[in-house]
């Protein structure tokens, strides 16, 4: 891909702005979190532009957003941000992805590091016999077509109800695992015939469960509301709504892709194609992409619990006496209804975060009340090979990114490139130096996700506490990493 | 191979020519097939019909590719064979047969088919099809 020219200025130390005058159609100007390193990498392809193209969108508010992990995307570059009014504003697949509502949840315990060291092999390898994962991976979990809707429209407490995991741990997931507005109707036999046998399933590609340690806190008072504290064991899952949320998007994508024309919405890229949120289409796309983001709550809200159940095989001992509770479950791809202040009114809007988390801070009413003091958690997945933190939204965000941060690393490298870099067995041996073992169904899975395919998730980090739209509390260090 | 996989920073994208239409067409499918599994490993032994309502040469070749995704991930039918029927309306008839995990090795995951920069044209004497893919 070309490296990108346009034109631009820096702000800050930690923002670019693509000024509205660069392209045609721009309605509002991009604005970029970046240093002058990630900005290097950043223009290596062309996210910028693809900021660009999100600004033309019609009634877009304020700005095209774009989070340090930018890396080029279907439409709008991963983590990308952008916010609509409900009223009149537009919905478009291309803000959302492919992988809709792929998330992380981050599970603490009371065990520390001596006591994990010599079980990690055990771990991955009964953690990889208890959740289904990899190539072509079925779930566990058999259901039927009513099942299935009410997986699309009650998400993870379904699970809860089927005797996976707890309340509490609904009361510690964004939406509570439940988004409200899904209408199975709108999602399509297709999708649901992807879905039904990948329910409770991890998946594959750049999806994991990992074993962690607390290496580092940054804010002692916001990690211990968050139950964490330096040298205990973590557990991170990252995964989505598999097939039928990938089959939702490319269903709307041609839905809305001929609907755009009916509403004389000029795309300058295909895979915008928006509509109203108020036109049918709109509103059935949004029913559908609830119903797949609900799935996906379900599924991560499975995955917990055989996570659960490996632990107590290993050792031999009741999830809850080895402390496995959840600290907090987010997706960062969505678009999610939220009321903000726009020059100093408040208004209901719809926000697309697409490789982009909600970081709100504290004040906010969809935060549990657990964390209403110190804010809402945000997950921040490494590499394998690094690191992963947990930030906390802030008022400062809300304000400037409407309450929004980055997602993770953002790829560097296609995957070509790191199967011509690295062999398996290197990748394998370089990271059991650093202390990290790794389990994986696919050989060429784990190789194009070497930690050299990704941006440094500490420079990421850095920018966003920088620019102080959310701020560090703790970093995890990986032990053990499961691949699909 | 009358195929070839393009490099893309985070997904993957595949080019295939023929000296027709009908031939590019049916080399695309089998491209894409042979990123998930081993086409070699299928053998023919029922046929499926697919019928393609796009209105342009991209949107046509997009909208088969993911009628075959569906195919391969929602019904667990892998094919080995692709022949085009008619190009307007396009119906394709692709043969195959039911996954059977202790017979078929899936090598690869694709989420979906893009219509970035997608296009099927003729340049020459050869029809060439391009899709990217998010996997």
């Amino acid at each position: 891909m070309n490296k990108w020219k346009g034109s631009s200025r820096r702000i800050d130390d930690y923002r670019i702005i693509i000024p509205p005058e660069y392209k045609p159609g721009m309605k509002v100007p991009g604005i970029i979190y970046v240093d002058e390193g990630l900005w290097e990498t950043t223009r290596e392809e062309q996210a910028p532009e693809q900021v660009a193209n999100v600004a033309t969108l019609p009634g877009l508010l304020k700005y095209s957003l774009a989070m340090p992990d930018i890396h080029w995307g279907y439409g709008f570059p991963i983590g990308g941000v952008a916010a609509f009014e409900t009223a009149d504003g537009i919905i478009t697949p291309g803000g959302i992805g492919y992988d809709i509502n792929c998330g992380v949840r981050l599970l603490r315990t009371d065990l520390t590091l001596d006591e994990v060291k010599n079980k990690i092999e055990l771990l991955l390898e009964t953690m990889f016999r208890n959740v289904p994962s990899g190539l072509g991976s079925k779930g566990k979990v058999k259901v039927n077509q009513n099942e299935l809707d009410s997986v699309l429209t009650k998400g993870a407490r379904f699970a809860v109800e089927r005797g996976y995991g707890t309340k509490e741990d609904l009361v510690f997931t964004e939406e509570n695992g439940e988004m409200k507005g899904a209408d199975p109707q709108a999602v399509s036999l297709e999708a649901k015939r992807r879905g039904f046998p990948q329910l409770g399933s991890l998946g594959s590609g750049n999806h994991f469960l990992e074993i962690q340690v607390v290496d580092t806190i940054y804010d002692e008072k916001t990690a211990d509301a968050f139950g964490l504290k330096e040298g205990q064991i973590t557990f991170l899952i990252h995964s989505g709504s598999r097939g039928l949320g990938h089959q939702v998007a490319t269903d709307y994508i041609k839905i809305m892709e001929r609907a755009s024309q009916k509403y004389q919405i000029k795309l300058v890229d295909r895979q915008l194609a928006c509509t109203p949120l108020n036109s049918e289409e709109g509103k059935k796309y949004f029913s559908a992409m609830v119903g797949a983001a609900n799935y996906a709550w379900a599924n991560r809200q499975m995955i917990t619990h055989w996570v659960r159940e490996s632990f107590e095989e290993v050792f031999k001992s009741s999830w809850e006496k080895l402390g496995l509770k959840q600290v907090y479950d987010v997706a960062h791809n969505i678009a999610k209804i939220e009321k903000h202040i726009v020059d100093g009114v408040e208004k209901e809007l719809i926000v697309h975060r697409k490789g982009a988390t909600r970081a709100f801070p504290v004040g906010r009413p969809e935060i549990p009340d657990f964390y209403k003091n110190v804010g809402q958690p945000v997950l921040i997945p490494g590499d394998m090979g690094r690191y992963s933190y947990v930030l906390v939204g802030t008022q400062k965000g809300l304000e400037e990114t409407w309450g929004s941060t980055c997602h993770g690393a953002g790829r560097v490298m296609s995957r070509t490139a790191t199967k011509k870099g690295f062999s398996v067995q290197e990748l394998i041996e370089s990271l059991k130096k650093k202390g990290i073992l790794v389990k994986a169904e696919s050989k060429e899975t784990l190789v194009e996700e070497a930690p050299e395919a990704y941006k440094d998730v500490s420079e990421v980090v850095n920018v966003v506490h920088g620019a102080g739209i959310s701020r560090k509390v703790c970093r995890m260090k990986p032990l053990g990493v499961t691949k699909g | 191979m009358p195929f070839r996989y393009l490099e893309h920073t985070a997904d993957i994208g595949i080019e295939a020519w023929g000296e027709s239409k009908e031939q590019a067409i049916e080399e695309i499918c089998l491209a894409l097939a042979n990123l998930i599994y081993d086409t070699e490993e299928v053998k023919t032994r029922e046929f499926r019909e697919i019928i393609v309502d796009s209105r342009t040469n991209a949107g046509k070749i997009v909208d088969l590719l993911s009628k075959i995704l569906y195919l391969i991930d929602g019904e667990d039918f892998l094919i080995r064979e692709v022949k085009v029927d008619s190009f307007k309306p396009l119906i394709v008839i692709v043969g195959g047969e039911p996954l059977n995990p202790s017979l078929h090795k899936m090598k690869g995951i694709v989420k979906a088919v893009t219509h970035y920069e997608a296009s099927f044209r003729k340049k020459g004497n050869t029809y060439r099809a391009r899709v990217y893919l998010d996997i």
